[in-house]
């Protein structure tokens, strides 16, 4: 394939309004080092037809997943994406533009970036969101450096919940492994839920945030608001890591007293694509803005008094602080916020909260079977939202249960756990949930 | 005035999308103090005036598929359809990140075909396609880089940037714990060798070079500086965000490039999705591949692909999983659409696509670096200011006209920058058309400068007031 569109004309006339004779000419400049020696990438092109059997193949050697019934999670969730959202997402007057630099010529950009930010600011339950970030983890990421940021470089401890899904501890740890002056230190959790006593002797006034996670990894709902207390105390700031779906049903972080809240978006209208893209999210109250990493849009008018959005507060952002910026982000993943713009506004108020409602209800005849079944519930069953760590190997579950085409849960082993942490949104059936109970018993 | 989505909605409206009523159990589990009383305020818009929402929120923007977009440092090059087709694919978008690997044996094969095309391409040995944007992959290469000291024992905290780099440069060495130091251009546009000299010592790590730069030179003395920062005993960083002026017609590796990294959303035509997703691939020489960001696909002797974490110095996980996948898999077909002869080919027009337009316009505008450029050249307002034209004025008037402005005002060494780049994949009369506006642009700028400081008047809306945003920002719709 190409997709050049010159003619041997074209190129005759161009390179004589240049005044040069061949293209080789504009290259004379780059060193010449053997490039025949390629190992992997054949010279010759392939056409529509080739790249689609190629493709197909690969395409079949995943194409087992699609019978299965999963219940994995775990920080990844399949919820129901209406098509609407495949239909706006492919219009190409959006996905072929760029970042808004041209505000005149991207209204459309500006306006659904002003309008994702008013929507997940109603989610967490703080007034600013910025525009994306790349995923859950680096926002976690952003966020605790934010918090450093915010203490003005004097607070140097960072506190964070053994309940915060150990993939962003990791992340967290590995960004801030270079900042050797940083202290990261794990508050433990307690039967699942983090250890408040342990929380109050480990924070001190040099602690600059304590970041929690709701519900956390093990699907259980701290005592936000008592937490969230003993922190702010010692002058410290709170932040959530947030799974948005939640928000449907449960309170917002923002309402039990977090500054910041962050987490991935990929539950919110975004395909799990082994693992992305979706995008990241980050709230903070007003007075944190400044140090806010990412881009934001603002409402405005143009010359004629005309409602208009602009990108503002640049001056936080790379191309303009350069090494004194609050982030190196550039590219975000406004793709996927445009996803979760037509995903909420397709369940709107009502459809959202029934949407909880019915998760809630799954999530109880879950609880149900498993009890029926004698698997025991690892963590208090009054503390959950949609996930369940069952007291069952999940090695064996899983090679039970594969042989249904079932995918019972996530191994915690993956994670240095124990046993099988099952996530049930509403994509599960009453059925589905009755025959993995059924397959557990005894694993 | 245009309606926010919000501003659409009517109390109890509601599009169904569940299945009926469950029966509930006997008594529900959750304790009720967890529940929220109200819920949050979402549009209640039916489904058909949500896509007339959208799509007429589409029609406001200038894109790829609607307008000629020479937006500078960008590479805003066509994205195939095909591309988005295969993509699309629900045996790539359905997979769970934790399925066990037998069963997404397909999709850790395209990751590893894509990460040995990118070797191949970057001449380097190892590739971690882990990095979600270019300034990630910066991220990832400046981890590496610190960390391959800290593993040697040696203190080396300066990072040199030479005063033409893209912005994110110095943010993201910054992150890794290194001091910036800025290098100056020469005359030419060049790194100065003379300045070079004098900033290296035993504490520079390294230097972070964007091949071409950002006035779209492809630096003369390249391997005269790579030896220079080897001998002090520091690392060569490429910034590959322009790779589409070079791609198969040399490796970095094999010019003294160690770290480098891709933006598969510029060269290799993945969308730009309205500022993203992106994907920023690192590549690496030999001795740095244990130092990667994990995991990375490999392939066993018996053609099993598994991913990989367990590299010796890794740089750890800086994602939450393996990638942008879905971005991948576009470049994948596309490098593939092309092979090496196409991405060659590719290379070649996009530089005379460039080098064409450039000779068209540079009796109209100024050019302060008037070498050999390569896929892109920096403009200024010269000849114009006279009449108290700037370059934004210019930048709005192409607006007026149909065309997407370039980058204006970067890089920051030309005053006024005017930095165009019409990539591979436009045709000689869309470039011609342009020239001719750009022309037409200059005459207005001396027969009527007023028509450029009014414009743009035929945008949905008219220059906004950046001020009044930035003094009092409003970043969320309030219910009156």
């Amino acid at each position: 394939m190409r997709y050049t569109q010159l003619s041997g004309n074209d190129i005759a006339e161009m390179l004589k309004t240049i005044g040069i004779s061949s293209v080789e000419a504009l290259f004379s400049d780059i060193p010449k080092t053997g490039n025949d020696r390629y190992s992997s990438l054949s010279a010759a092109g392939e056409s529509e037809i080739e790249l689609r059997k190629r493709f197909s193949n690969y395409a079949g050697k995943n194409s087992g997943i699609l019978k299965f019934t999963s219940f994995l999670g775990g920080g990844f969730y399949e919820h129901y994406i209406p098509a609407i959202v495949g239909t706006v997402l492919s219009r190409s007057e959006f996905y072929t533009a760029y970042t808004p630099y041209q505000a005149e010529a991207a209204q459309g950009t500006l306006q659904l970036i002003f309008e994702f930010q008013t929507m997940m600011s109603e989610l967490t339950g703080l007034p600013v969101t910025n525009a994306s970030m790349y995923d859950g983890a680096t926002g976690f990421a952003e966020a605790v450096m934010m918090s450093l940021r915010l203490s003005q470089g004097k607070r140097k401890r960072v506190l964070y919940s053994a309940g915060v899904n150990p993939l962003y501890i990791g992340v967290l740890k590995n960004y801030l492994q270079f900042r050797t002056e940083i202290e990261l230190v794990e508050v433990p959790l307690q039967s699942g839920i983090t250890d408040k006593s342990r929380l109050g002797e480990l924070i001190d006034d040099n602690t600059a945030c304590f970041a929690n996670a709701y519900p956390n990894f093990f699907g259980q709902i701290d005592d936000h608001k008592e937490l969230c207390a003993i922190v702010k105390e010692r002058g410290a700031l709170n932040i959530c890591v947030f799974y948005p779906a939640a928000a449907s049903i449960l309170k917002r972080p923002g309402d039990l007293d977090f500054d910041m809240v962050t987490g991935s978006g990929q539950s919110l209208g975004n395909h799990m694509y082994f693992s992305g893209p979706a995008f990241g999210f980050l709230s903070a109250k007003s007075e944190y803005i400044r140090q806010m990493p990412g881009r934001l849009i603002s409402e405005t008018a143009d010359a004629d008094g005309k409602r208009a959005f602009v990108m503002t507060l640049q001056t936080r952002e790379q191309h303009i602080r350069r090494e004194k910026a609050t982030s190196n982000i550039c590219s975000n993943q406004t793709l996927n916020t445009l996803a979760a713009n037509v995903y909420l506004s397709f369940l709107g108020k009502n459809g959202f909260r029934k949407l909880g409602e019915r998760i809630l209800l799954l999530k109880d005849i879950m609880l149900e079977e498993l009890g029926k079944n004698g698997i025991p519930v690892k963590f208090d069953r009054t503390r959950i939202f949609n996930e369940i760590v069952a007291g069952v190997d999940g090695q064996r579950a899983l090679e039970k249960c594969l042989k249904e085409n079932i995918i019972p849960g996530l191994d915690l082993k993956r994670f240095g756990g124990e046993g099988l942490l099952i996530a049930v949104t509403e994509m599960r059936t009453p059925e589905e949930i009755i025959k993995l109970a059924g397959l557990l018993k005894g694993v | 005035m245009r309606e926010l989505i919000f501003e659409r909605s009517t109390p109890g409206i509601e599009n169904v999308f569940l299945p009926p009523c469950l029966k509930a159990p006997e008594q529900a589990a959750v304790d009720r103090k967890f529940i929220s009383d109200g819920s949050p305020e979402l549009p209640e818009v039916g489904e058909l005036d949500i896509i007339r929402h959208y799509m007429n929120l589409s029609k406001l923007n200038f894109s790829v598929d609607t307008n000629f977009y020479p937006l500078g440092s960008c590479t805003m090059k066509y994205n195939p359809k095909i591309n988005e087709e295969i993509a699309g694919w629900k045996e790539f978008s359905h997979l769970h990140p934790y399925l066990p690997e037998e069963h997404v044996q397909g999709m850790l094969e395209i990751i590893w075909e894509l990460q040995e095309s990118l070797k191949d391409i970057s001449g380097l040995q190892g590739v971690s396609l882990t990095p979600a944007a270019g300034a990630h992959g910066e991220l990832a290469g400046n981890f590496i880089i610190a960390k391959y000291f800290r593993e040697r024992g040696e203190k080396r905290h300066i990072m040199l940037i030479p005063d033409s780099a893209h912005g994110t440069n110095p943010a993201s060495a910054v992150m890794a714990g290194f001091t910036p130091v800025e290098v100056a251009s020469d005359k030419k546009g060049d790194i100065d060798i003379e300045a070079l000299k004098g900033k290296l010592s035993p504490e520079v790590a390294g230097i972070m070079m964007t091949q071409p730069n950002t006035l779209g030179i492809f630096d003369s003395n390249f391997r005269k500086i790579a030896d220079l920062v080897h001998a002090a005993g520091g690392l060569v960083y490429m910034d590959g965000a322009n790779m589409n002026a070079m791609m198969c017609h040399v490796k970095p590796g094999e010019i003294g490039v160690d770290v480098m990294h891709f933006n598969l959303h510029k060269t290799f035509s993945t969308p730009h999705g309205m500022g993203g997703p992106g994907s920023g691939p690192v590549a690496v020489g030999k001795k740095l591949v244990p130092y990667l960001p994990v995991p990375v696909a490999e392939k066993d002797s018996t053609g099993i692909f598994r991913l990989e974490y367990g590299l010796k110095n890794t740089i750890g996980q800086i994602k939450e999983g393996y990638g942008n996948i879905g971005v991948m898999l576009r470049a994948l077909v596309y490098i593939l659409a092309l092979g090496r002869d196409g991405l060659k080919e590719a290379a070649d027009i996009a530089v005379l696509n460039a080098n064409y337009l450039k000779a068209r316009l540079v009796k109209h505008f100024h050019l302060q670096y008037d070498g050999i450029t390569k896929h892109e050249f920096v403009l200024d307002n010269e000849f114009q200011k006279g009449a108290g034209v700037k370059t934004l004025d210019i930048a709005k008037r192409l607006l007026d006209y149909g065309y997407h402005a370039p980058t204006v005002y970067f890089p920051l060494i030309v005053h006024e920058a005017i930095m165009i780049e019409p990539t591979e994949t436009e045709s000689k009369k869309a470039l011609d058309d342009f020239a001719d506006t750009m022309i037409r642009i200059a005459e207005e700028a001396k027969s009527d400068p007023g028509i450029l400081k009014n414009a743009p008047v035929k945008t949905p809306i008219r220059r906004p007031d950046e001020v009044k945003a930035a003094k009092n920002p409003v970043l969320k719709w309030t219910k009156k």
